[in-house]
C-alpha cells in the first residue's frame, strides 16, 4: 500500500488518509502524535533542516502527500511542534510560533559530538570559527555539517555552561575555543 | 417335567451373574490391554516420527502445521497445558516427544506475539491482522541479525500460539473478519454490526455513513452509532479532508 519509492524514514502511515486529520480519540491521537514526531525528526535529519518554517513546510512532502491529496492542517502541525518543544526536540524562534528550530538531536548531543570531534582531531585550545565547524572540509561527514549558525551557538553554549568552551568574535564571524 | 422352585435356584442365579460379570471383566481387560498396546505402539511410532523429523518440524512451517493438524485429527492436543498432567510425567505430548523443543517454540512465539500486540495497541486499538504480526516479527528477526535463522513463521503457527494463550484468560483471541484472521488483544467483544463494518473496510479500504446506508440497508443513526463505537475503541480513524467524512482501520493498513 505504501509508495515503494519513498525513503525508509517515511512511516507506513504516510499514505493513510486519516493520518492528516487530527484524531479525536485520545489513544489514537497519542499514536498519531508519536508517529508524526518521529517522522518530522527523521525528515529534518535526512534533509538537514534546522529551521522549520511551518507555513512553507505545509506544502512540502513532509506535511503534504500529493499522491493521496492530504495535507496536515497548520493548527495540527503547530500542536505537534509544540509537543516537540516540550520535549526539547524543538524550539520556537518567534513568539507567533511560525518558525522553529528542529533538534533531531538535542543540543546536548550535538555539543558532545562536537566536543569529541575537536578532542579526537587534537584541536583543543585552538580557535575554530563557527563556519569551519559547519562548512569546513573536515566536517562534511558530521551530523552538524551545515547547521544554522544561531542554532550552533545554542549547542556550543552547552559546552560554555560546563566551562568547556568559550565563544568570541573573530572579525565578522564568531569563534570557539574548547579545552 | 415341572421345575420346582427351590432355594438352589437362587444360588444358580447368583452364580450365573457372577460368571457373566467375570467374563465381562475379562473381555474388558483384553480390550484394554489391546488398546494399551495399540496406543503404545502408536505413541512409539509418533515419537519416532517426530524425533526423526524434529528439525524438520522446527524449521519447516508447512510440515509443522501438517504435523499439528494430524495430532489434532487423532485427538491429541499437542499443546495441552503441562499443568493438566501429573508432575512426574510432565509437559504435553510434544514436550515428551520432542524434548520440549516444539512446545517451547510455540510458547516463545506467543510471547513475541504478545509484544507486537502491545506495541501496536495505541495505533490499532488492539486489533491486528495475523499477517501484520507475521511481517512485523519477520522484520524484527531481520533487524536483530536474524537470531532465528531459517526459522520461518507461518500464519498457522501464529494462530496456534495465540490459542495456547487461552488458558491464561488473557483476552487474546483469533477472530475472523471477512476472510482475514485478526488477533484481538483487548477483552472487547465485537458485535455483529461492528464486525460487519470492519469487513466492509477490508473490502473497500474505508467506509462512510452513506456507504453503510446504501450497502447494508442500515438507517443513518445505526451506522453512525456503530462507527462512533469503533472510533471510541480506537479501532477506526477518521478522515475529514475530502467530501464525506470517511473512516479507516489502521489494522488493515
Amino acid at each position: 500500500m505504501a509508495d515503494k519509492t519513498l525513503p525508509a524514514y517515511f512511516p507506513e502511515f504516510y499514505s493513510f488518509p486519516p493520518f492528516y486529520t487530527r484524531q479525536p480519540n485520545a489513544s489514537s491521537w497519542s499514536s498519531q502524535l508519536s508517529q508524526w514526531r518521529a517522522f518530522i525528526l527523521s525528515y529534518a535529519r535526512a534533509h538537514k533542516i534546522w529551521r522549520l518554517n511551518l507555513v512553507d513546510a505545509m506544502d512540502t512532502d513532509l506535511f503534504y502527500n500529493k499522491s493521496i491529496s492530504r495535507k496536515l492542517p497548520l493548527p495540527t502541525i503547530r500542536e505537534i511542534i509544540s509537543d516537540l518543544v516540550a520535549s526539547q526536540n524543538a524550539e520556537w524562534l518567534s513568539p507567533d510560533k511560525s518558525i522553529a528550530y528542529i533538534y533531531w538531536r538535542t543540543p546536548e548531543d550535538f555539543a558532545s559530538q562536537i566536543y569529541s570531534w575537536i578532542d579526537e582531531t587534537g584541536q583543543k585550545g585552538t580557535v575554530l570559527t563557527l563556519l569551519e565547524l559547519t562548512e569546513g572540509d573536515n566536517t562534511t561527514d558530521k551530523e552538524w555539517y551545515g547547521m544554522d549558525q544561531a542554532m550552533l551557538v545554542k549547542c556550543l553554549n552547552v559546552l560554555v555552561k560546563k566551562g568547556q568552551a568559550q565563544i568570541f568574535s573573530v572579525g565578522d564571524d564568531k569563534g570557539v575555543k574548547v579545552w | 417335567m415341572r421345575r420346582r422352585v427351590g432355594l438352589a435356584a437362587l444360588d444358580r442365579r447368583a452364580q450365573d451373574s457372577q460368571t457373566r460379570s467375570t467374563h465381562g471383566a475379562t473381555l474388558r481387560r483384553t480390550h484394554q490391554s489391546e488398546l494399551t498396546t495399540q496406543l503404545s505402539v502408536f505413541q512409539a511410532a509418533l515419537s519416532t516420527f517426530s524425533t526423526q523429523y524434529s528439525s524438520e518440524i522446527r524449521q519447516n512451517p508447512k510440515f509443522r502445521s501438517e504435523f499439528a493438524r494430524m495430532c489434532t485429527t487423532i485427538g491429541i492436543d499437542p499443546l495441552a497445558a503441562s499443568s493438566n498432567r501429573p508432575k512426574e510425567k510432565g509437559g504435553s505430548i510434544w514436550s515428551e516427544l520432542l524434548g520440549t523443543q516444539v512446545n517451547d517454540f510455540y510458547f516463545e512465539l506467543a510471547v513475541k506475539i504478545v509484544e507486537v500486540c502491545r506495541d501496536t495497541r495505541s495505533k490499532n486499538g488492539g486489533l491486528i491482522s495475523v499477517t501484520e504480526v507475521q511481517s512485523t516479527l519477520l522484520k524484527k528477526d531481520q533487524s536483530t541479525g536474524g537470531g532465528g535463522t531459517g526459522l520461518q513463521i507461518s500464519e498457522d503457527d501464529i494462530i496456534r500460539s495465540v490459542e495456547c494463550l487461552k488458558p491464561l484468560g488473557s483476552g487474546f483471541e483469533i477472530i475472523k473478519i471477512g476472510k482475514t484472521n485478526m488477533i484481538r488483544s483487548v477483552p472487547k467483544e465485537l458485535n455483529k454490526d461492528q464486525a460487519k463494518v470492519l469487513e466492509v473496510i477490508q473490502v473497500l479500504g474505508f467506509v462512510t455513513i452513506g456507504l453503510l446506508v446504501d450497502n447494508l440497508g442500515w438507517i443513518a443513526p445505526r451506522a453512525q452509532a456503530v462507527v462512533d463505537d469503533l472510533m471510541a475503541e480506537a479501532f477506526l480513524w477518521v478522515d475529514e479532508q475530502e467530501g464525506e467524512t470517511s473512516y479507516w482501520a489502521p489494522c488493515s493498513l
